[in-house]
């Protein structure tokens, strides 16, 4: 299979994910036990709203009519109206997107820092005292809710030694990365076990292999050995463990930004949650979902590029 | 040559002790969870026997108390005894942490049999589906079906199970399409078998192993998802003591009584870590990696 | 040539014994009481069945036994200086430099995200302080010196992208970079097509003429052995059992072990024995008590199960046998 070749089908897949993800959240409203409209408003809402939000989802429309509607709407841009907030989605999440894209970008790097020292610590002094553990950290961490890890760090960094803002995002760029640390940490926190315990497996395999062998007989440095060779084959899984993961370690932002007050995609759904905003979480929902096959189409074409043994299949 | 000199008779004698260690300890990871499941399963079970106070019983009097000899962890703001709370909290989290795990694992075993085994349309379209579940965040999913669905623990147990399958699925095509190329399968069909009975017979007890292994940490994944959902407002219901309420009930009160808020969420990681810890050992047992 | 004293001896092992963990519990031991001494220039094989102890040896030398693997005893000289005494920065100044290693299998040998021109460059990177530049172009004239097309282009290719023919020489010529005096191949053509093992050793045999290199050569593949090396070390189950010039060995067996190895090689028709393999396995761990070879050898007695042989003098050879064959004349030797 050529790259372009490759990179058609992998397209194709995601496009056809894309659709799924609309058909998925298109149908949420459908589950909603009883009159979707009633259910959604509550009790106390008059008629005229329950008629409105009817008029709003088509819900009155045979179902294919409705789905199609939904998807002209999505296509056409158009995230529906916040019953709450009396005005579009589209802004609302437009605002609120780059607090938590910028959140995972924070965290994920501060995860890769901290596990790719870790892990070449634990597979190189393979049996003995640091790597038994680094071993229990997969295992405590990944026991750990997110938002709780986000508790802890409050409580010792930030209430004790005040030495990061408890919460909230500031206004000006030096107040956001200011605000971001402590939840960045925290989505680290989350993350860096899986990371730590694919790669110290891998680094494990790699480093018992023959190329490894070859190199240092060589003559190679040990450092060279352990980065340019070990280290680099050991990235490729990393990668997707990271991609298969995303859903994971995208999902906990949700619930940290809530922990620390900070405006993003989580907390726009979570409020909306409140609100019984049933617009803005919809919306959202189908906005991580994209943004989730987005990821991981790119994962995939960054693993074609780095890995020359991926285009030619399995 | 032949003769053996003393160190080499220390030597001899010194190896295997150092390998039967090694066999021990990975052998410990096994006990050691089962044993703090164990306990902590014992010290849900007998709240009633270890506390003599109603985790519901609100004096008002005594809201947020410090720890003392009568409330070990204090109370809450509702002068509930914090401790008792805690242990009862525990039976509501670990047993519907388990029992959402079982329908998932069902469903989605079959869903991955049937695929890897089938293939041909029937996988395609699980396939689609899987990944169109896969592309969306666990707990945004979960959220937003709770949310749909209304709170509740029975909302609880829909939203899991819609959103978790999708892991065994996987898991168990991968293994069904492995052991389609391993030949056993093959073997059985060219001695007559019927496509039912390969399946049942011959696939299902290798690749439920695998799924085994996986439904531990699953089931950690699942209290998670029940802890926070309880933290947003959406889990199990008030006054039902919950890991997840407890916390978000305490967090107001973050700065002058934190463990409110560490407690519960310590009593989750050691669920987590026993629960964890039993996974590794199987799957190590199993010899097989992860 | 055999007999003659090695007073130029550029390799020298003498005496090792090498365990590995055990399945169970405890070690075994693979290897024992190893002797061997290869002069400048000189080829030697290492044969026997695959468990024997060869791949052993090979990794020993260069310090790179396996995690749990232990050198109990012995000590492998290189041109005066003690390999297993060496600090890492000081070994590092002799592998690659000063002894090359042809692996068995050149894919698992080559870094799979590597481009193969690097990987030859960076041997010479690492041992002569030359530029990115110099070091590809040495790279590029070292694929041509093993005789690959278009190197220009084939410089540029990941491992996977090339043949296995091509890959093997991309690692002799990683192993020539530095213009080695000794050069470690381990089955350098097991794992090729058959039509593609005869150029590799062609090649092999003529790189050794031009650069004037020591080989130990491992192989379970007799008549490349008997093509290639002067001198041979049949190997079984840890213990060198029979060594001598590969003449005298080859022409006549004096180890049973030898007599059956050679008789159950197809290419070997100077041996006037039945050509069938030898029955049995060979057993998993070193003998301390018998001959390691008795349960398979028509010739064993009580002796041979109760009484370890030792490896001695045989007119032109060594030998570890009670009971060594009689010599047949050849028909044709």
């Amino acid at each position: 299979m050529t790259r372009t070749r490759y990179i058609a089908a992998r397209l194709a897949q995601a496009v056809l994910v894309l659709v799924g993800v609309t058909i998925l959240t298109f149908l949420l409203i459908h589950i909603v036990p009883g009159n979707p409209a009633r259910t959604i408003l509550g009790v106390h809402a008059t008629a005229r709203a329950v008629h409105e939000l009817d008029q709003q989802f088509g819900l009155n429309q045979s179902l294919p009519a409705q789905l199609w509607a939904y998807f002209d709407r999505i296509i056409h841009g158009n995230l529906g109206t916040s019953y709450y907030y009396h005005s579009a989605v589209g802004p609302l999440i437009t605002s609120a997107l780059p607090v938590t894209v910028l959140l995972i970008a924070f965290g994920t790097i501060l995860a890769i820092v901290v596990a790719v020292p870790l892990s070449l610590l634990a597979a190189t002094k393979q049996g003995k005292v640091p790597d038994h553990l680094l071993r229990l950290v997969p295992m405590v961490g990944l026991g750990m809710p997110p938002f709780w890890i986000g508790f802890v760090l409050l409580i010792l960094l930030s209430l004790d030694l005040r030495l990061f803002p408890s919460g909230g995002y500031g206004s000006t760029f030096g107040q956001h990365v200011q605000g971001l640390v402590l939840p960045a940490i925290t989505v680290a926190a989350g993350t860096m076990p899986l990371l730590v315990r694919s790669l110290r497996a891998s680094l494990i395999e790699i480093l018992d292999s023959d190329f490894i062998r070859a190199a240092t007989a060589k003559g190679l440095s040990r450092t060279r050995v352990l980065f340019r060779h070990a280290l680099r084959n050991a990235l490729l899984p990393m990668v997707s463990v990271l991609a298969v993961n995303v859903s994971f370690w995208v999902g906990s932002t949700v619930v940290i930004e809530q922990v620390f007050n900070l405006p993003g995609l989580g907390n726009l759904m979570l409020t909306g949650v409140l609100n019984r905003d049933f617009q803005v979480v919809q919306s959202v929902a189908l906005v991580y979902g994209v943004m989730i096959v987005i990821v991981n189409l790119g994962a995939d074409l960054l693993y074609s590029y780095i890995d020359p043994r991926v285009v030619l299949g399995e | 040559m032949s003769e053996l000199t003393e160190a080499d008779l220390t030597r001899a004698t010194g190896r295997p002790r150092a390998l039967s260690r090694h066999r021990w300890l990975r052998n410990r990871q096994l006990t050691f969870g089962l044993a703090l499941l164990v306990l902590l399963i014992l010290l849900f079970a007998l709240a009633p026997v270890i506390s003599s106070q109603n985790p519901n019983y609100q004096d008002l009097t005594q809201p947020l108390a410090g720890p003392s000899s009568a409330h070990l962890l204090g109370t809450d703001n509702l002068g509930r005894d914090a401790f008792t709370r805690l242990l009862y909290a525990g039976r509501i989290d670990l047993s519907i942490g388990i029992a959402a795990v079982i329908a998932p694992f069902i469903i989605g075993t079959i869903l991955g049999l049937l695929a890897g085994y089938l293939g041909g349309w029937v996988d395609a379209v699980i396939m689609r589906v899987l990944e169109t579940v896969f592309a969306f965040p666990f707990y945004v999913l979960v959220i937003a079906i709770v949310f749909a669905l209304g709170s509740g623990i029975k909302s609880i147990f829909i939203a899991i199970t819609a959103v978790a399958w999708v892991s065994y699925t996987r898991i168990v095509r991968g293994e069904v399409l492995v052991a389609k190329r391993v030949g056993y399968v093959q073997a059985a069909k060219a001695a007559g078998l019927s496509t039912p009975r390969i399946l049942l017979r011959h696939l299902t007890p290798n690749v439920l192993t695998q799924a085994l292994v996986y439904a531990m940490s699953d089931i950690v994944m699942t209290i998670l998802a029940i802890v926070t959902l309880g933290f947003l407002g959406l889990g199990v219901q008030p006054p039902t003591a919950e890991w997840g309420s407890m916390m978000q009930d305490g967090y107001q009160y973050i700065s002058i009584h934190p463990w409110l808020v560490t407690a519960p969420g310590i009593a989750v990681v050691l669920t987590g870590l026993a629960l964890s810890m039993i996974g590794d050992g199987i799957a190590k047992e199993l010899g097989r990696r992860q | 040539m055999t007999t003659a004293p090695m007073t130029t001896n550029l390799l020298e092992i003498s005496d090792l014994s090498v365990t590995m963990p055990g399945r169970d519990s405890g070690s075994v031991k693979v290897l024992e009481g190893f002797d061997l001494t290869i002069a400048r220039g000189e080829a030697v094989g290492l044969v026997g069945e695959s468990g024997c102890g060869k791949t052993t040896t090979l990794l020993s030398i260069l310090g790179l036994l396996p995690r749990g693997a232990r050198v109990e005893s012995g000590a492998i000289t290189f041109d005066g200086v003690d390999l297993l005494r060496c600090t890492r920065r000081q070994l590092r100044t002799i592998l690659g430099r000063r002894i090359g290693v042809i692996w068995q299998d050149p894919l698992a040998a080559l870094d799979p995200v590597m481009r193969v021109g690097d990987q030859i460059a960076e041997v010479i990177r690492a041992h002569d302080d030359v530029g990115r530049g110099r070091a590809m172009q040495r790279a590029k004239e070292l694929m041509r010196q093993v005789e690959m097309p278009d190197v220009e282009q084939l410089a540029r290719r990941y491992p996977h992208e090339l043949s296995g023919g091509q890959r093997q020489r991309v690692v002799i010529a990683a192993a020539i970079a530095a213009s080695p005096e000794l050069l470690l191949c381990d089955e350098p053509t097991t794992a090729l097509d058959v039509t593609v093992q005869d150029q590799v050793l062609g090649l092999l045999g003529r790189l050794r003429e031009e650069l004037g290199v020591a080989l130990v050569l491992v192989s379970h593949d007799l008549a490349v052995v008997g093509e290639m090396c002067d001198r041979v070390s049949i190997m079984y189950s840890g213990r060198i059992v029979e060594q001598g010039s590969t003449d005298a060995v080859f022409e006549r067996p004096r180890h049973h072990y030898s007599v059956g190895l050679l008789a159950s090689s197809p290419d070997i028709d100077r041996v006037g024995v039945r050509p069938d393999g030898i029955p049995g396995l060979p057993p998993g761990s070193v003998s301390e008590s018998s001959c390691a070879f008795a349960d398979r050898c028509g010739s064993a007695d009580e002796r041979c199960r109760s009484e370890l042989p030792v490896l001695g003098r045989l007119g032109d050879r060594l030998v570890a046998c009670h009971h060594p064959a009689v010599v047949r004349e050849s028909v044709n030797g």
